[in-house]
């Protein structure tokens, strides 16, 4: 991770105002953060606590009433800036009469990528995101998973550095959720910077270096995650097989004798998704047709190793 | 460029795949189809004529007209309140690219319907029947005229000396000052010019574009009226000639009042002429007195060019106009809401309409008060003049060339100055404008 911050917030604040320009509600309130390169950055809160509205902040789609924000070390409104963010939105905000295809070959004219650079751009991230066989579909017709699929592919077109991704893996299913964290992760190892908003917390847990928790408009708490949620009052000692009732008997005198309190004792377990996704891929391996979503590829070649060196242009 | 051209092919796409589209297609249809089978002509060829040009290809326009307004006040609009624009502007676009991609898209599907109704309407006229009804009738259908009027006489010096005499005179009231007095002048000697009473003459001074050839025809188009009802015809002589020599060619008429008339007159004896004068003898045997209208009294119709390439102009500035129109949509939507905006350019596209009678007159002498007040008026007066329609169809469906004055209007004035105006104002409201706002 570098030191090079790639968004900076200072006393950030919105409010929004009635139809006679009153100040209505304070839907952000003097937040600040860092995003250094290369870092996952988990934007937590229940709804309606200002994630959406600091996103869109950050996107240039709302102005702050307050402070100051830079990404990329730009105005969120320049047109440097946005061409070196993706963005995948809560919702689709694709149009339906567009087919798979289409949809991509827009969004990369946007970023003016040279016709055949697209073209295999286009193909390398319909093979990541499983829509190879349903290029030519419109989206329209697309299940919510697949819109959300087609949304991240637009979110990575121009090989961004940093990728704002809001609510990922809403209408996703656990396999889909699966891959867009290990995506997350692929892409942070290879230097991008992500910032995400999201409620399910375990997912954030998975895959963030560091969060924020907003509440109400207003920063509650924020740091590394381990440091987060680390319990230093209590220790957990993992054992590698499962011991004789002899041996157990000793380790807990040993234990009571020590501490002189009674240790707890249970066996660890698998958490529910990595259970699923077990009987899922042995059902699959079983069976030979596939459903909507074809079998996900590894990550996009062209989805480089981001350059930390490489100046802004 | 790119990028202009890729929001342009997002605007046809969902132009293209709205049930608007089939719908206005059907209504150009029955416009250009089945308008003319339902609308009573006077029964000749040439009615036929007008009433496919004027009605089907008004009516096609005015549809076009609608539809533009509309699409282009929905485009970004709805792209706002549809949540797309979140996208599209997280996107390295700049705000005007946004603006004028979607006005090109809807410009590229208002080219692809003018044209399509113009050459369907082209096919529909009776061309072939036109010009197997006269011996020259195909010559005649396809000749256009320009149309050139009088110098204007204003009469501003002949009103000044009238106005020394009387004074000196006695006869205007000394609480009458001298510019009201002029005016009051100025328009009795325009009407009187006006007015031919039986035995006595009117002379029009005329200058033409151009030097006329000598196997050429020109035409004399006149229309006057009379204060007798019922009178079949009013016996004339008209007479051309130079100021040097008033008397080149000449003709006895007998044409009916309050119609518009014409007579052919060969250029032979005028050619090389620019200076003419045209005399109206009134010769009536019943002592019917004649006024011309000093606007549309009496012009010159000179030969300039062909019935297709009339029509093409006239096409021209069908489509400038739907330029305008398009542009005052697509910057009202970046302005509005889709219902506020839809209804911000329809009430503006008919305030538009209005400019043709848009000739307030404020000359009488003001107060600062009197001003003050009617300045908001001057001032909507001056907005709204160059708004007008010249009347193209009907310019085309008469044999009159659709004039370059008005294309130079159209294209210099509406599309490029208030279209660029209103490019400008639509991009700096989508710039300042928060495009993810909640509704609260």
């Amino acid at each position: 991770m570098s030191e090079e911050a790639i968004i900076q917030a200072d006393g950030l604040t919105k409010h929004f105002r009635d139809f006679w320009r009153r100040p209505k509600v304070a839907a952000v309130q003097e937040v600040s953060f860092e995003v250094k390169r290369g870092e996952v950055f988990g934007l937590l809160g229940p709804n309606g606590s200002g994630k959406s509205t600091t996103i869109k902040m950050l996107l240039g789609l709302l102005h702050p009433t307050r402070g100051t924000l830079r990404v990329l070390g730009r105005d969120p409104r320049d047109v440097r800036a946005k061409s070196r963010v993706g963005y995948l939105p809560e919702e689709s905000y694709l149009y339906p009469y567009l087919t798979a295809e289409e949809t991509l070959e827009f969004y990369g004219k946007l970023f003016d990528i040279a016709p055949a650079e697209r073209r295999t751009r286009i193909a390398q991230l319909l093979e990541m995101i499983g829509l190879s066989h349903a290029r030519r579909r419109t989206v329209g017709e697309f299940s919510k998973g697949m819109m959300r699929r087609i949304g991240l592919a637009q979110a990575l077109i121009n090989d961004p550095d940093l990728i704002i991704l809001d609510e990922p893996t809403s209408g996703l299913d656990p396999i889909g959720c699966r891959q867009m964290k290990d995506l997350i992760v692929t892409l942070a190892k290879r230097g991008k910077t992500i910032l995400l908003s999201s409620h399910l917390l375990a997912d954030v847990e998975d895959v963030c270096d560091r969060v924020m928790i907003l509440y109400n408009g207003k920063v509650q708490a924020s740091g590394p995650i381990q440091d987060l949620l680390e319990v230093r009052t209590r220790t957990r000692v993992w054992l590698p097989s499962e011991l004789d009732a002899a041996t157990m008997r000793r380790v807990l005198d040993a234990v009571r004798s020590a501490l002189g309190a009674e240790p707890e004792l249970d066996h660890p377990r698998k958490d529910l998704e990595q259970f699923f996704l077990e009987v899922v891929e042995r059902a699959r391996r079983e069976t030979t047709e596939a459903s909507g979503v074809g079998v996900a590829s590894a990550v996009a070649p062209f989805l480089s190793a981001t350059d930390t060196t490489k100046p802004a242009p | 460029m790119r990028r202009i051209l890729a929001i342009a092919n997002i605007a046809i796409h969902s132009a293209v795949r709205s049930r608007m589209v089939v719908c206005l297609i059907a209504l150009l249809a029955i416009a250009v189809i089945g308008l003319p089978l339902t609308i009573k002509g006077d029964g000749t060829i040439e009615g036929q004529l007008r009433i496919t040009i004027t009605y089907s290809l008004g009516a096609a326009f005015a549809l076009l007209a609608l539809a533009s307004l509309w699409a282009g006040a929905l485009s970004i609009a709805r792209e706002i309140e549809d949540k797309q624009i979140q996208l599209l502007a997280t996107k390295p676009v700049r705000r005007a690219e946004i603006w004028i991609g979607k006005w090109l898209g809807l410009m590229i599907v208002n080219t692809a319907l003018l044209l399509a109704v113009a050459i369907a309407t082209g096919l529909l006229l009776p061309r072939e029947k036109l010009a197997a009804q006269t011996k020259e009738g195909a010559a005649a259908w396809n000749a256009v005229h320009r149309s050139i009027a009088p110098l204007n006489e204003d009469r501003a010096d002949e009103a000044r000396t009238q106005l020394a005499q009387r004074r000196a005179a006695g006869q205007i009231p000394e609480n009458v000052d001298d510019s009201t007095a002029l005016r009051a002048i100025q328009q009795e000697l325009i009407v009187r010019a006006a007015t031919v009473a039986p035995g006595q003459q009117r002379t029009w001074q005329i200058q033409l574009p151009r030097v006329l050839q000598p196997d050429e025809t020109i035409r004399l188009r006149f229309r006057y009226s009379t204060s007798a009802m019922g009178l079949d015809a009013v016996r004339g002589r008209w007479i051309i000639g130079t100021p040097a020599q008033p008397v080149i060619w000449q003709a006895s008429s007998e044409n009916t009042p309050e119609i518009y008339q014409s007579i052919a007159v060969p250029a032979k004896a005028l050619a090389n002429e620019r200076d003419l004068t045209v005399t109206f003898v009134n010769e009536d045997p019943a002592g019917t007195t004649l006024v011309f209208n000093p606007q549309d009294g009496l012009r010159l119709l000179i030969p300039a060019g062909t019935f297709l390439a009339n029509y093409t102009r006239a096409i021209v500035l069908l489509l400038l106009r739907l330029g305008f129109l398009t542009a005052l949509g697509v910057t009202a939507g970046a302005i509005f809401s889709s219902p506020v905006a839809l209804f911000v350019a329809l009430a503006l596209m008919f305030i538009s309409y209005t400019a043709d009678y848009a000739t307030l007159d404020y000359d009488t002498p003001q107060s600062r008060i009197t001003t003050l007040i009617t300045a908001p008026s001057r001032l909507i007066q001056m907005a709204l003049s160059p708004l007008g329609t010249p009347p193209a169809l009907e310019a085309v469906a008469s044999g009159l060339q659709v004039e370059t004055a008005w294309l130079l209007r159209i294209a210099g004035i509406q599309f490029l100055l208030y279209g660029g105006a209103l490019a400008a104002l639509g991009t700096r409201m989508l710039n300042r404008r928060e495009l993810a706002m909640p509704a609260i």
